[in-house]
């Protein structure tokens, strides 16, 4: 840990990876030298419930104006997305990203069709559809807006950053994305006479984009929720058929899908991961088991001992002003709890041109893994 | 639960319907469940019995009650959730819960199915809309703590609406580039 304070800025040299992830929800904010910044996915600020990258860049007095080069979705579900659109709004000289997945016509229909709908909850359509209107504004004023689709083998760089800093899409694959773009249309699409339901998010991650950075002699590879499927052309096991051999590693890893088993491929820590690399995880409490599991975390120590987490994994307890209420709700559930974000804050930064090691800070309730106490 | 053998005492009707189509409530041992061709089942999953339990006459219930409105029924609401399906297995299902008066923050809440009844089984997939209400339901002069969640029936997709949406869609698409 290098004490360094929240509100100090990198310097011109340096790369910073900050990871932010209070429990439901996760962000990751990059510094790629040169004041240019990126954001990668969007969660809300504990108690402002804006986003939290423009709560710490606001910090940083970073100009949202022109500094943020690019804002990217890796997939559309909205632990990932929550607030995107305001942070869109908010930097107006940033490009819009996201996964070749989203790129189909049924989905742009499918944001129609939710436009307005009573039921809310479970996907991040609405975002993404704030998202649209903010391009659709931009383009009334004759800017660029075409969105950035990311797909494996794209690599962004110039003219959206500038040299040295690259950002090389690993995923998602060209099966992914038709995989996806079936998905769409026969599980999302709303058809005629069918029940009619919130937009359900899909199970699998196919479409999510992992990205490696790359800037100087900082690297790091950013993990979305790609899980690993057992399948041709799917998940880590595309990633890693499609990874040149012998190619640099990473210094370290955003772990995929919040550090759970289906995120896992041991042939990504061993070929993509430099040894001795940092990894960082970020808890998803919105499911009966929340996610990493005390397994999950010893997996994870396992393959790094300087392994980080943005908040402790878990339901926050159930509070009700009502006694009747709280003794009923508690009766009549197997668990109950407040979505009660935890601030946690995971930040690395290092110097592109020197080849020292990353200086790694958390704030809030982020914490090595190794002091991480769960129940089984 | 109330015994299906014990006497039975009529509930004061509503003065008026809140809905144009309300839907009938009928007491069962098991509690309430709507007939078969009502768009709003409600079903009782845990309860407190406090007093003598009196067997009910069936129940004229709008859909989409306010506070008031349940007050006014012989049901005390003291908190009311809209909830949507996240997550479902074969033995519970887990849901993300809005507030419906907009006072406490989302929360997230795992019920076991088991607690529904087998018609309503097929209703609960990822997506679903219910409505779980908590508070005291007045029997005579007492009252009982009472939990009852409902899925709500919306009306399906209309074609109408489908087809409507593809040429905004499309407009959408070639304004923003997104292709």
């Amino acid at each position: 840990m290098s004490g360094s304070e929240l509100a100090e800025r990198p310097h011109a040299d340096e790369v910073e990876v900050s990871v932010f992830g209070p429990g439901y929800g996760e962000c990751v904010v990059l510094h790629l030298t040169n004041n240019q910044w990126v954001v990668i996915d969007s969660c809300l600020d504990t108690g402002s419930a804006r986003p939290t990258a423009l709560k710490y860049l606001t910090s940083l007095a970073v100009d949202l104006a022109t500094d943020v080069r690019l804002i990217l979705a890796t997939h559309y579900h909205d632990d990932h997305i929550a607030g995107i659109g305001e942070l869109l709004e908010q930097c107006t000289a940033a490009r819009f990203a996201c996964s070749m997945a989203l790129n189909s016509a049924d989905w742009t229909k499918l944001t129609e069709i939710y436009r307005g709908y009573l039921v809310t909850g479970g996907s991040g359509v609405d975002e993404i559809r704030r998202v649209m209107r903010e391009l659709k504004r931009r383009a009334e004023k004759r800017e660029v807006v075409a969105p950035i689709f990311c797909i494996a083998g794209r690599t962004l760089g110039e003219p959206f950053l500038t040299a040295p800093a690259v950002l090389a899409c690993l995923s998602p694959s060209d099966a992914a994305v038709v995989a996806m773009h079936t998905r769409i249309r026969e599980k999302l699409l709303p058809r005629a006479r069918r029940r009619r339901l919130a937009v359900p998010s899909l199970e699998s991650n196919d479409g999510s984009v992992v990205l490696a950075i790359r800037v100087g002699s900082a690297s790091a590879l950013l993990g979305a929720d790609l899980e690993e499927r057992n399948r041709p052309g799917l998940g880590w096991q595309a990633v890693l058929d499609s990874h040149v051999a012998g190619a640099e590693r990473c210094d370290g890893l955003k772990v995929p899908h919040h550090g759970s088993s289906t995120g896992y491929h041991a042939d990504v820590w061993n070929r993509l991961i430099g040894s001795n690399g940092w990894a960082v995880v970020t808890p998803y409490n919105r499911q009966k088991q929340p996610i990493p599991t005390k397994t999950d975390c010893e997996r994870i120590r396992r393959m790094t001992e300087r392994s980080f987490i943005t908040s402790p994994p878990g339901w926050s307890r159930f509070r009700h002003p009502s006694p009747a209420v709280q003794k009923t709700a508690e009766e009549a559930t197997v668990k109950i709890g407040p979505e009660q974000p935890r601030y946690g804050h995971v930040r690395l930064r290092k110097s592109a041109t020197t080849a020292g090691d990353w200086r790694i800070d958390c704030f809030g309730h982020a914490t090595p893994l190794a002091r991480l106490r769960i129940a089984a | 639960m109330i015994a299906a053998d014990t006497p039975t005492a009529p509930i004061t009707e509503p003065r008026s319907s809140f809905s144009d189509r309300p839907v009938t409530v009928q007491s069962t041992p098991d509690f309430q469940f709507l007939s078969a061709a009502s768009e709003v089942t409600l079903i009782e999953l845990k309860t407190t019995q406090t007093t003598t339990p009196i067997r009910r006459q069936p129940l004229r219930v709008p859909r989409l009650l306010t506070f008031q409105e349940w007050s006014r029924l012989g049901f005390i609401l003291l908190q009311k959730w809209d909830g949507v399906v996240l997550e479902v297995d074969d033995e519970s299902f887990t849901a993300k819960l809005i507030d419906s008066d907009e006072r406490l923050p989302d929360h997230d809440a795992t019920f076991l199915r088991a607690e529904l009844p087998k018609e309503e089984q097929g209703l609960i997939e990822p997506g679903a809309p219910f409505v779980w209400t908590l508070g005291y339901r007045k029997i005579g002069s007492t009252r009982e703590r009472a939990s009852v969640l409902y899925f709500r029936r919306l009306p399906p997709w209309d074609e109408r609406e489908i087809v409507a949406a593809e040429p905004r869609a499309e407009e959408l698409r070639e304004c923003i580039e997104w292709k």
